[in-house]
């Protein structure tokens, strides 16, 4: 098996023992499964239980003598909508318990960040200054960017992951979510809207980003 | 400047697929052509592009945690480990069968279809390569086919005419009346040609016997002889023949039905007919005839005078032979003259037998040495062939110079057929018979004075 194999390869490869392609697997969709899940669900530690049972579902599917994929789809886009139905089943869970929590608005920093929620980019940035340290900017913009994220309405919230995370067309979200494709982009171009005006009083926040993101990728 | 907005419109509307490369080629130089001479346009995609930028290297940033990838990693790894480790193919693949299971299903077949061709090609060479052979079968078949159904009427007419040879007496209405209403009577259990077998045989000997009628003389040749043990059961049989207890006259008759079949009455098919039975008339009865005459011997002797007795022949023992013993005598002569006469006429035949139905003459009760002889000559005539018929018996004995034995044949032979041609040939040798039986007769008897 070399790195140009099919997704499909590898998972017929890993139906047949061999553990590595299956790893190969892993490394294609777990930081994108993991992206969506986390930013759709707004809950890091469910994110992860999700983020497991969908790779579980996959290994146990791979066993089986009747598989439930069998090569009709892409790979991806059956493991995209393994994702989504295990979060909307949790956010019916959620809903019915009261807790609130799958409309709550993700707060957006991940776990163990230790910031307080309260405190604001803004806020956090103009004490130290914000041409003093850069790092903390950037993290400071990823951060208010998940949470600009979370607070999109979940149809949005959807398809930008979808689109953004999975890199998924406009025509297969459209066949996931069950809309149509002007309604894809509709929905589409509302949430760059939104998140347009939350990133807009942090300034620039394009360069705080990409600024955070270099200087993560440098340290 | 309204087309101007209807193309910004237009622009805006395609935004999204311009920002992520799903827009076709002629389209997206349309929508940079707009974009390159619209201020507005140009910073909206910017803006759009910016906010993606910055949305894109945050969720880039996020890395998934590593315990949730090892868990993964493990279950993975338990899922291969935990499924059966190719059984399956182990068991797909058959043991090595051992050589002589590879060897009987490899010869199994091909020897048993040996065989069978084997088989097929020795009975196709039996039916069809012998044409010959084939052929004169199935002539012979189509021969005896159509041979068998006339042989069953000549088979059922068979017995009517060995039937009328053993009983040559026509029978009377009477009697076939009688004999027809017992036929209707009796089922039919049996084909008319079994029946027939064991008819022949019972009427032959009942017939005989009926017809030999020693039967009277012998209960007239005096009541001592009733106890005589084998006498007395051939005379209760003779007795149960002629009165029909056996069916006699019935089954020695041939049917009817067995003759001409009925169409109206639900008989059996004919039988198939018996191998070539030879028409033996009267070769039992004869037998049966000569055990008569051996009776009468037997009573000649027990009518001679006992040795020694009590009673009236005792008291006379060394004296000549009383009349009594020589009545006896003669009546035992003339029963033995009877059974031989009988003897004869079914070795003759029934046209012999009918056409001297006369009795046998009461035998001279001239010289006792004479019947002794004579009987002795009888007792030789009897060991000669049973064909021998009357005429040629009085000509050997003529030729053979036993006079008394000749006279009396020619006698008989005159008294049964007094207008034969021959007559006159017999009469003459009578003659000559008797001359010479009364000049030896003399000659015999001097010595022994």
């Amino acid at each position: 098996m070399d790195g140009d194999s099919s997704d499909e390869q590898l998972l017929a490869a890993y139906r047949g023992g061999d553990v590595r392609a299956f790893e190969r697997l892993l490394a294609r969709y777990e930081k994108p499964i993991w992206s969506f899940l986390r930013r759709f669900v707004r809950d890091a530690a469910a994110a992860e239980d999700l983020l497991q049972e969908v790779f579980l579902r996959v290994v146990r599917d791979a066993q089986e003598s009747g598989p439930a994929w069998k090569g009709e789809a892409k790979f991806s886009t059956w493991l995209y909508t393994i994702a989504r139905n295990l979060c909307i089943d949790r956010a019916r869970r959620t809903a019915v318990r009261g807790s609130g929590s799958a409309s709550r608005p993700m707060d957006g920093a991940p776990e163990g960040d230790g910031e307080p929620e309260t405190a604001t980019l803004h806020e956090r940035i103009a004490a130290p200054g914000l041409a003093t340290d850069a790092l903390v900017a950037g993290r400071e913009a990823a951060r208010r960017i998940d949470r600009a994220v979370a607070e999109l309405p979940d149809d949005q919230r959807e398809v930008f992951l979808m689109r953004e995370v999975m890199e998924l067309p406009f025509a297969e979200i459209a066949s996931l979510v069950g809309v149509s494709e002007p309604t894809v982009k509709s929905r589409m171009r509302y949430a760059l809207e939104k998140l347009r005006v939350a990133l807009a009083d942090l300034g620039d926040a394009g360069k705080l980003a990409s600024g955070a993101a270099e200087s993560t990728g440098s340290g | 400047m309204a087309q101007r907005e209807s193309n910004c419109q237009g622009v805006s509307a395609r935004m999204m697929e311009l920002l992520y490369g799903e827009l076709s080629g002629d389209d997206r130089a349309v929508v940079e052509a707009h974009l390159a001479g619209c201020p507005s346009c140009r910073a909206e995609l910017v803006g759009f592009e910016s906010t993606r930028a910055a949305a894109r290297r945050a969720l880039d940033a996020d890395e998934p945690p590593a315990r949730a990838h090892q868990a993964i990693l493990r279950a993975a790894a338990a899922a291969v480990a935990a499924k059966p480790p190719k059984p399956i193919e182990v068991r797909a693949v058959p043991p090595r069968p051992s050589f002589w299971e590879r060897w009987r299903v490899r010869w199994t077949l091909p020897t048993f279809a040996t065989i069978g061709a084997v088989a097929v090609v020795v009975l196709a060479s039996k039916v069809f390569l012998e044409p010959d052979k084939t052929v004169e079968l199935g002539r012979q078949a189509l021969r005896s086919a159509p041979a068998e159904a006339p042989a069953a009427p000549q088979k059922a007419a068979e017995p009517q005419a060995t039937a009328k040879a053993e009983a040559p007496e026509p029978a009377t209405p009477a009697t076939r009346a009688e004999r027809e209403r017992k036929d209707e009577k009796r089922p039919r259990l049996q084909p008319p040609a079994a029946e027939e077998a064991p008819a022949r045989s019972i009427a032959g000997t009942a017939t005989q016997r009926r017809r030999v009628v020693p039967v009277d003389r012998v209960d007239a040749g005096g009541g001592t002889m009733k106890g005589g043990g084998s006498a007395g059961l051939a005379r209760h049989k003779a007795t149960i023949a002629s009165d029909g207890l056996f069916g006699g006259d019935d089954i020695s008759t041939p049917r009817s039905g067995a003759a001409v079949p009925n169409p109206g009455k639900r008989e059996f098919a004919p039988p198939p007919p018996p191998r070539a039975e030879p028409a033996r008339p009267a070769r039992p009865a004869a037998n049966k005839m000569r055990e008569s005459a051996t009776e009468a011997e037997a009573l000649e002797e027990s009518a001679a005078p006992p040795r020694g007795g009590g009673g009236q022949l005792a008291a006379g023992a060394d004296a000549a032979p009383p009349a009594a013993h020589a009545e006896a005598m003669s009546h035992a002569k003339a029963k033995k003259a009877a059974s031989s006469s009988v003897i004869d006429e079914l070795d003759r035949g029934p046209a012999a037998s009918a056409s001297a139905p006369a009795p046998a003459p009461p035998a001279p009760p001239d010289a006792d040495k004479e019947i002794e002889a004579d009987a002795k000559s009888e007792t030789r005539a009897a060991a000669k062939p049973l064909a021998e018929s009357p005429v040629v018996r009085a000509d050997r004995l003529f030729a053979q110079g036993q006079w008394a034995a000749a006279a009396r044949a020619y006698r008989d032979l005159l008294r049964r057929d007094p207008h034969n041609g021959d007559a006159p040939r017999w009469r003459q040798r009578l003659a000559a018979s008797e001359q010479a039986a009364s000049a030896t007769a003399p000659a015999t008897a001097a010595p022994q004075r």
